[in-house]
């Protein structure tokens, strides 16, 4: 496990939270470009060769025509025709390497983007950010990808426009008319796609966007399916996707209308292209002005010129796509206080550090020993009204609080968020220290949040490296369950500790997700443990289970517990209860003498 | 510079991310797959209901190819007339040709693709009602099935994988294989040697294309598991930050998304890599066309005396064709997963029923009634029923309230899944008003009985489009008060629109209390005679628990009741306890009763409230 990568350094970063917003922020398509210059140096003339023999390719043909057939030298056809042969292998080659050499380059931003910012988004020391999960998902992947499609885009738009230039240039060499005609046919093209493309990709995207409803809204109803069966809403569920789904075909049909019609369009322009260049070029061969073979040649430059135009007149669009998502990125990474090109954010940092609690990397290598427990000095913090607070070593103290915006208050200031006055032992607990806080501190957040693995690897998340995770010994895990009533669990889950637990523990009732949240922080095993609200999902007769089997697992002389609670059963075991309102200690003693108070009674019998 | 070994193996890139290593390779396939006969037979099937309309389609959709093979043979003759020191009117009137049937082309070709795109619009929209409607009647009420949820939400992504397909995709990949076959077909009518040109080139395109696809199709399909494990993983993390950062786990979740960020990336580069290969393989084909067209284009005008037009004409037809060829093959990859997911929504039309009434009855009263009553949800090596519900017989009298006590895995939920017709029992009766579940009318049963569980989900759309949900042609007047039966009313109003904000996933997010009272005001607003609330104890303390307790006290008045309670308080107001224990009904009876018998209940009331 423990392996001699640098550790996440757990000082804060030179404070990238207090960056001006405002400073220009670096673009992602520059650092995008500059990360693979030497690429591009050497792949866009290769591309060029490669775009230019596909227009050499009809001129080949042409003169072998001309001077092998219509002259009647079968060894010029023949020397001619692999002469073509080989230039196309020439071609091939430089487009697949050029092909592969930018589809690595376009594979890595991707994943480098894609990783950059999921680390940028986990880092305790970037700011906070407020955007829905589905948002950041969306750019992490989606936009990722767009943007650094500008290296599979470069190597082929530039040379592509290029060849159509020098392919018109040698048209007007050959003839004045010709070329005069290849231009009107590239403006005529150009006017078609700059007027089509743009209510086509309106379409399009409006066409896209109706799609995407109708799947979230099938996605959305099957993760309601619960919810609509409990109603017996079935049926109406069942009416309100097809509306959605109809109007989504809608706007598919009038879509398909779009690009139907903008592709008999394009197809017409070629045509009459090529008519054009039929006819002008024939009289001039008539003329005497030119040979058969360059007329072959001409008629099949055309051919090819209208090809790339048409697949070039996706480039604006694309463009457009590529520039909006790069500096979506950008905005991302920017609100997070980081840039592109952060250092903290290399992709070699990124996959091989190991998390550092505090304990150094790696992980915790053995118990941790006492820290010297919780105290809070005169804490004003919120709603808190001066409060004073200590859980000593080898104690649970209970924190009953009438209105739950103490209850927050306290909790948001031992876990560090804000500098409230609490300390662990004779460190204060800070939002500067309290990375290297945390092999010794855990507060256990309230919102439950498990992550996809086995129960054991569930439990395991932090737990000291003396417990075994291969399944030899599972006496820890054992412990841990039932310290949080949840010894049945392994009865009800099909392969007990291999059982799998799917992300946010989809596949558990609350009750289940809360307790295997409340075993994993008793695994975790941290000096000092925090716990909020930890049974509201559970009933009363396994609340009186865990209040028993918890304060008998923390109660250690090295360990400090403090439970923030309203559960008659979890204040009857504590030590102490403390009993706080309107921000102030109003009474402290055990949860017997408290019951005496009328209102302390009345909050916890509710 | 690069940091990504391109050469490793998946295998090596996972290295000891045990998690990502189970979401690679286990991918349980929770729902039944057609196979692709199946999945054939079902889309001919429903393209026979659009019968005329695909006759017409395939018709025009010929045409136009036909008139783009004509093209090169009008350009032949162009140049046949030049060769033959023809008059320039001859060419004039070849140009008018080529504008001619250039314009037919553009026309049909316009056409043909908004008929074909329509048609695989229209059948695909059938699909996916068709998929989401057999979905809504799974059951997913009983624990061991969550996974189907999962599952299902993946169908979902195969109907967009679908649609995205026939928007462009399947279009152009039937005129492109039209346009090939088509042209082939004209090549082979200039001269007999051509004809068998073409025979020797086409089977080494199949080939290629066989030897393309063969090795794409398995790293498609694997690259689409990263990147759905790769979303999943970001996407969790991203909600647990919280829990990231107390845990001091941020490096290990950043690690585990690249790991399969870069998995992706190493198949995607695989196939990438194949491409390569496959473009230098059809070179083959291609330099024999182009070497023999010219040899026989040679041996046509000096032996068979054939006009240089008819070479030129196979020259460009040749080359005309090389990139079809190449991008018909390359689409062919995504029809391939287009066809994954076609099949797997096949699988679920075709092997899941539509919900159908089991027969007539409707429920005269609101009391129910159990007999004999048990259930398990899975059977042992075996095949021993794990039991988790013991017969019961239980009358609940109409607007009566009971309430359930017991500890986790008792079987409270179970039960009260099974009073309300969620969870269909394995053995026994269960009757609503006189009415056999088992026979009973489905509609009149669904909303007769309703059940407030665990699961709270606000849904995508307004606040209204919510509530409505449960009554469809609800005024606005009706909405609000249910709002205001359940103190809603009072937030609902600030929100920025009212009743017309979006909510759910992407709009304004509703604090846990309040998504829970939003159910409570959809079940005010569904009026079912029988009510069961199974729902999580909102937090301790907070100014929400008391409300949504009165809100639930309010919601069901005048109905019949069955609490599952999480708080004795909850069960001390009922007017009959049944206390539960590992499946069975051990004490039963009103509170005072229950405590004077001096049993568990009365253990646990001491405990409570001392």
């Amino acid at each position: 496990m423990h392996d001699p990568s640098p550790p996440l350094a757990t000082a804060p970063v030179p404070d990238p939270a207090s960056a001006d917003p405002a400073a220009p922020r670096p673009g992602v398509l520059r650092s995008i470009v500059r990360a693979h210059k030497r690429m591009l140096a050497w792949v866009l003339p290769l591309a060029a060769i490669s775009e230019g023999i596909e227009m050499l390719v009809p001129i080949g043909l042409g003169l072998v025509i001309d001077h092998g057939i219509v002259a009647g030298d079968l060894r010029v056809t023949i020397l001619g025709a692999l002469a073509v042969v080989a230039l196309r292998l020439v071609g091939t080659v430089c487009w697949i390497l050029t092909f592969l050499a930018s589809q690595k380059a376009c594979m890595l931003e991707r994943h480098r983007l894609r990783v950059a910012m999921t680390g940028a988004v986990l880092d305790p020391r970037s700011r906070g950010i407020d955007r829905p999960a589905g948002e950041v998902l969306s750019i992490a992947t989606s936009d990722a990808d767009k943007a650094s499609d500008v290296l599979d885009m470069l190597p082929w738009v530039v040379p592509s426009l290029l060849v159509v230039l020098g392919a018109t240039v040698w048209l007007t060499v050959l003839d004045v008319w010709l070329g005069l005609a290849m231009l009107l046919g590239i403006v005529v093209m150009v006017v078609v796609i700059r007027v089509i493309t743009p209510t086509l990709s309106k379409r399009y995207d409006d066409q896209q966007s109706q799609a995407a409803e109708a799947a979230a809204t099938a996605t959305d109803l099957v993760h309601g399916l619960r919810v609509l069966q409990g109603l017996g809403v079935q049926s109406r569920a069942r009416a309100l996707y097809r509306r959605r789904s109809r109007v989504a075909l809608e706007a598919a049909l009038v879509n398909a209308r779009y690009s139907g019609i903008s592709s008999g369009l394009t197809t017409l322009v070629t045509g009459l292209m090529l008519a054009a260049v039929v006819v002008i070029a024939a009289q001039r061969t008539l003329a005497g002005d030119l040979s058969i073979g360059v007329l072959i040649a001409v008629v099949g430059v055309a051919r090819t010129v209208m090809g790339m135009l048409q697949g070039l007149s996706g480039a604006p669009v694309w463009w457009a796509g590529m520039s909006t998502s790069a500096r979506r990125v950008r905005d991302l990474l920017g609100d997070l206080g980081r840039t592109v090109d952060d250092e903290e954010l290399t992709l070699e940092r990124l996959t091989t550090q190991r998390d550092d609690r505090g304990g150094g990397p790696g992980g915790l290598a053995e118990r941790r020993g006492a820290a010297g427990g919780l105290h809070l000095d005169s804490v004003t913090t919120g709603t808190l009204d001066s409060v004073d607070l200590t859980v000593d070593d080898g104690t649970v103290v209970a924190v009953a609080c009438a209105d739950v915006r103490d209850a927050d208050a306290l909790v948001e200031t031992v876990s560090g968020r804000t500098d409230g006055g609490a300390r662990v032992g004779d460190r204060p607990i800070t939002p500067q220290e309290r990375m290297q806080l945390r092999a010794d501190l855990l507060v256990e957040p309230h919102v439950v949040d498990l992550f996809d693995g086995t129960l054991r690897e569930q439990l395991a998340t932090r737990a000291p490296d003396t417990a075994a995770t291969d399944g030899s010994d599972d006496a820890w895990a054992d412990a841990a369950l039932h310290a949080a009533g949840a010894g049945d669990l392994l009865r009800i889950l099909p392969e007990g500790y291999d059982t799998r637990i799917l992300d946010r523990g989809s596949n558990l009732s609350g009750g289940q997700r809360q307790r295997i949240a409340l075993a994993r922080s008793v695994a975790a095993d941290p000096p000092v443990l925090v716990l909020q609200d930890p049974t509201t999902a559970v009933d009363a007769v396994t609340e009186q289970h865990i209040a028993e089997a918890l304060v008998a697992a923390r109660r250690r002389t090295d360990r400090a517990t403090l439970i923030v609670t309203r559960a008659p059963a979890l204040l009857r075991h504590a030590d102490r209860v403390v009993y706080l309102r309107s921000g102030r200690i109003v009474a402290e003693g055990d949860h017997a003498e408290l019951m005496d108070l009328e209102d302390y009674r009345e909050m916890v019998q509710r | 510079m690069s940091m990504i070994d391109w050469n490793r193996s998946v295998e090596e890139v996972l290295g000891d991310d045990t998690t990502a290593q189970r979401q690679l390779d286990e991918h349980a396939q929770l729902l039944p797959i057609a196979s692709g006969g199946q999945a054939a037979r079902f889309m001919l099937a429903r393209l026979s209901e659009h019968r005329w309309f695909t006759a017409v389609t395939l018709l025009i959709t010929i045409g136009s190819a036909v008139a783009a093979a004509i093209l090169p043979r009008l350009i032949g003759a162009a140049v046949g007339v030049v060769d033959s020191e023809g008059t320039s009117r001859a060419v004039w009137a070849l140009g008018g040709q080529i504008v001619a049937v250039g314009a037919v082309q553009a026309v049909l070709m316009a056409v043909g693709w908004t008929m074909i795109s329509s048609l695989g619009q229209r059948i695909l929209a059938g699909m996916r009602e068709d998929v989401i409607d057999r979905a809504l009647d799974l059951p997913a009420q009983s624990m061991e099935q969550t996974g189907i949820g999962d599952a299902l939400s993946r169908v979902a992504d195969d109907v967009d994988v679908a649609a995205r397909a026939v928007n462009n995709l399947v279009p152009n990949l039937i005129q492109l294989g039209f346009l090939v076959v088509v042209t082939l077909a004209g090549m082979a009518t200039l001269s007999p040697y051509l004809l068998l040109m073409v025979v020797v080139i086409v089977p080494l395109y199949v080939l290629a294309a066989r030897w393309y696809l063969r090795r794409t199709a398995p790293l498609y399909r694997k690259e689409r598991v990263a990147m759905g494990a790769r979303a999943q993983g970001l996407l969790s993390a991203i909600h647990g930050i919280p829990t990231v950062n107390a845990y001091g786990i941020e490096r290990r979740e950043t690690r585990h998304v690249a790991v399969l960020s870069e998995t992706a990336a190493v198949l995607n580069m695989r196939v990438m890599s194949l491409v390569g290969k496959m473009v230098a393989l059809i070179n083959i084909p291609e330099s024999i066309a182009l070497l023999s067209v010219m040899v026989i284009g040679f041996a046509m005008v000096h032996q068979a005396g054939a006009p240089l037009g008819l070479v030129t004409a196979a020259a460009i037809y040749l080359v005309s064709l090389f990139w079809p060829m190449l991008a018909f093959i390359f689409n062919l990859d995504d029809v391939q997963s287009a066809g994954a997911s076609l099949s797997r929504m096949v699988g679920v039309i075709t092997s899941i029923d539509p919900a159908a009434s089991p027969g007539p009855q409707v429920p005269q009263d609101s009391s129910i009634r159990l007999e004999q009553v048990s259930h398990s949800y899975t059977t042992d090596e075996d095949g021993q029923e794990r039991v988790v519900l013991h017969p019961i017989d239980l009358d609940i009298a109409a607007g009566e309230t009971v309430a359930l006590v017991g500890a986790s895995g008792a079987g409270k939920s179970t039960l009260a899944s099974i009073i309300t017709g969620t969870l269909t029992p394995r053995h026994g009766r269960v009757l609503h008003g006189g009415a056999d579940l088992a026979r009973a009318d489905i509609e009149a049963v669904r909303s007769h009985a309703s059940i407030v569980s665990q699961d709270v989900h606000v849904f995508r759309g307004t606040l209204a489009e919510d509530l409505k949900l449960a009554r469809p042609l609800a005024t606005e007047e009706e909405l609000w008060a249910a709002l205001r039966t359940v103190e809603a009313d009072a937030w609902a109003e600030r929100l920025p629109k009212g009743l017309e904000t979006e909510v759910g996933e992407k709009g304004e997010r509703l604090s846990a209390e309040q998504s829970q009272q939003l159910a409570l005001a959809r079940i005010a607003l569904q009026d079912p005679a029988v009510l069961v609330l199974d729902e999580a104890t909102a937090d301790e303390g907070s100014s929400g628990a008391r409300v949504l307790e009165r809100a639930a006290l309010a919601v069901a008045a005048g109905r019949t009741t069955v609490i599952v309670a999480h708080r004795l308080s909850q069960a001390k107001e009922a007017d009959r306890i049944l206390v539960m224990a590992e499946g069975r009904v051990v004490e039963q009876g009103p509170h005072e009763h229950l405590v004077a018998l001096d049993g568990v209940y009365a253990r646990l009331w001491e405990a409570w409230s001392s």
